[in-house]
């Protein structure tokens, strides 16, 4: 009969285990599965790589019209993809003729909207381009922009890209 | 606007910018002419486990297969005494847990139990610790967007504060004064000041009367009552000595503090 009562109390213990681990499992589960965590999350990784495409889509070197262009095509789908797609040759050789590298950055951006479940988001943000062309200073201008973003199978991307003049809006 | 067009139009300019460019800033040194405010960066804007089982019946059939052992020596005539010993001895064995006898099944379920125990309890201070991690997540801690009324309420709350301590007229640089008094704190503040010092002092002579109004805004932080959000304004300046009109394009990254009840900006920084 010894034996009996450590195995009641192993019972007593491994069954409070068990509620234990299906308890805060769950409560895991919840914690992960809250709106403000997965919609936050989603937030965040619109906005990091609405930044980055917004960056890809104001560079440009000459020297690389072709990659260039390929860069833009992946960073964006929808309307903007395929006008994008649409650019002659005629477009091309201007821009090689160009002879400017442009870089930009986004030196502020902030996510306006947010439809999580359509995978949509709007995204406000201020661009600084840097022209640079071989004998001149290079021109730095500042642009607003307002992005469109769309949720693909491959991430985030630009579905539209509108430069904010005053009185736009 | 498209993107493609704009690189074809303006060709001349660059694949990747796309308004005119010169524009926004020579309209800005104008206004900066006629509003001879200080600070470039601020002109522009004011000037526009687990498997152990598998032993079990293998354990058992060695038990079942013992009482053998003792009637082959039977012969030695100790047949009662050493069935007796067997017995004594398997259970002795399950206690002691010699290793050479492994114990009954049922001996060992508590020492499986108290293993499940040990598993679960660990599973559960993870899952725990898991649990707590995500809710402490700062995704989840930035209400930005996700909470509605918060977002919308320091939004509006910016607008109006943007629009007002950007927008004056010659005669009643008073009127501005109060209102930035009333909803700029600490840094931006000061900066506020020296810059609306000058305002104060020529707008009069060239009868300037500048209007901004926020074209867009977005929330990128909101948490703990305190705010990041971009602000792109619109500006227009009219001087009223020479009819001349000029218009401008601003960005501001603003930090916000929800102070007494209502929203303050402590920061303002042109973008």
């Amino acid at each position: 009969m010894a034996a009996v009562k450590p195995k009641h109390a192993a019972v007593v213990l491994a069954a409070a285990a068990l509620v234990f681990a299906g308890w805060s499992g769950y409560s895991w589960y919840s914690a992960a599965n809250a709106s403000a965590v997965t919609y936050g999350v989603a937030r965040d990784e619109a906005l990091t790589s609405g930044r980055t495409l917004v960056a890809e889509l104001s560079s440009l070197d000459y020297h690389d019209v072709d990659g260039g262009l390929g860069r833009w095509l992946s960073a964006s789908t929808g309307p903007l993809h395929d006008q994008l797609a649409r650019t002659d040759e005629t477009t091309k050789k201007t821009l090689a003729a160009n002879a400017t590298v442009a870089t930009g950055r986004v030196l502020d951006a902030a996510l306006s909207e947010l439809d999580e479940h359509a995978g949509t988001a709007k995204m406000l943000a201020s661009v600084e381009i840097t022209m640079a062309k071989q004998g001149t200073a290079p021109a730095v201008k500042r642009n607003r922009f307002a992005a469109a973003l769309s949720r693909t199978p491959d991430g985030w991307k630009l579905s539209a890209l509108d430069q904010l003049p005053v009185g736009a809006r | 606007m498209s993107r493609a067009r704009t690189v074809a139009h303006d060709a001349s300019e660059t694949a990747a910018a796309a308004r005119p460019a010169g524009t926004g800033g020579e309209e800005i040194a104008q206004a900066a002419d006629a509003d001879p405010t200080a600070a470039a960066g601020a002109r522009e804007i004011l000037a526009p486990a687990a498997g152990e089982p598998a032993d079990a019946p293998a354990g058992e059939t060695t038990t079942a297969t013992e009482p053998d052992l003792p009637a082959t020596s039977a012969e030695a005539g100790e047949t009662a005494e050493s069935e007796t010993e067997t017995d004594v001895e398997t259970e002795t064995d399950a206690r002691t847990g010699e290793p050479a006898r492994p114990r009954p099944a049922r001996r060992r379920l508590p020492a499986l139990l108290l293993a499940a125990a040990v598993l679960l309890t660990g599973a559960g201070v993870w899952f725990t610790l898991e649990a707590r991690a995500t809710a402490a997540n700062p995704a989840a801690a930035n209400l930005a967007l996700t909470d509605v009324g918060a977002t919308a309420d320091v939004t509006s709350a910016v607008t109006v504060a943007m629009n007002q301590i950007f927008s004056y007229s010659y005669d009643r640089t008073d009127v501005t004064e109060k209102a930035a008094a009333a909803v700029l704190r600490g840094a931006a503040k000061d900066s506020y000041d020296k810059l609306f010092a000058e305002v104060r002092r020529k707008a009069p002579e060239q009868k300037l009367v500048l209007t901004s109004r926020v074209s867009a805004i977005a929330v990128q932080e909101l948490r703990n009552g305190h705010a990041r959000l971009l602000v792109f304004l619109d500006q227009s300046a009219v001087r009223a000595d020479n009819n001349a009109t000029d218009s401008a394009a601003a960005q501001l990254s603003v930090t916000a503090e929800h102070t007494d009840g209502h929203w303050v900006v402590t920061a303002l920084e042109p973008r």
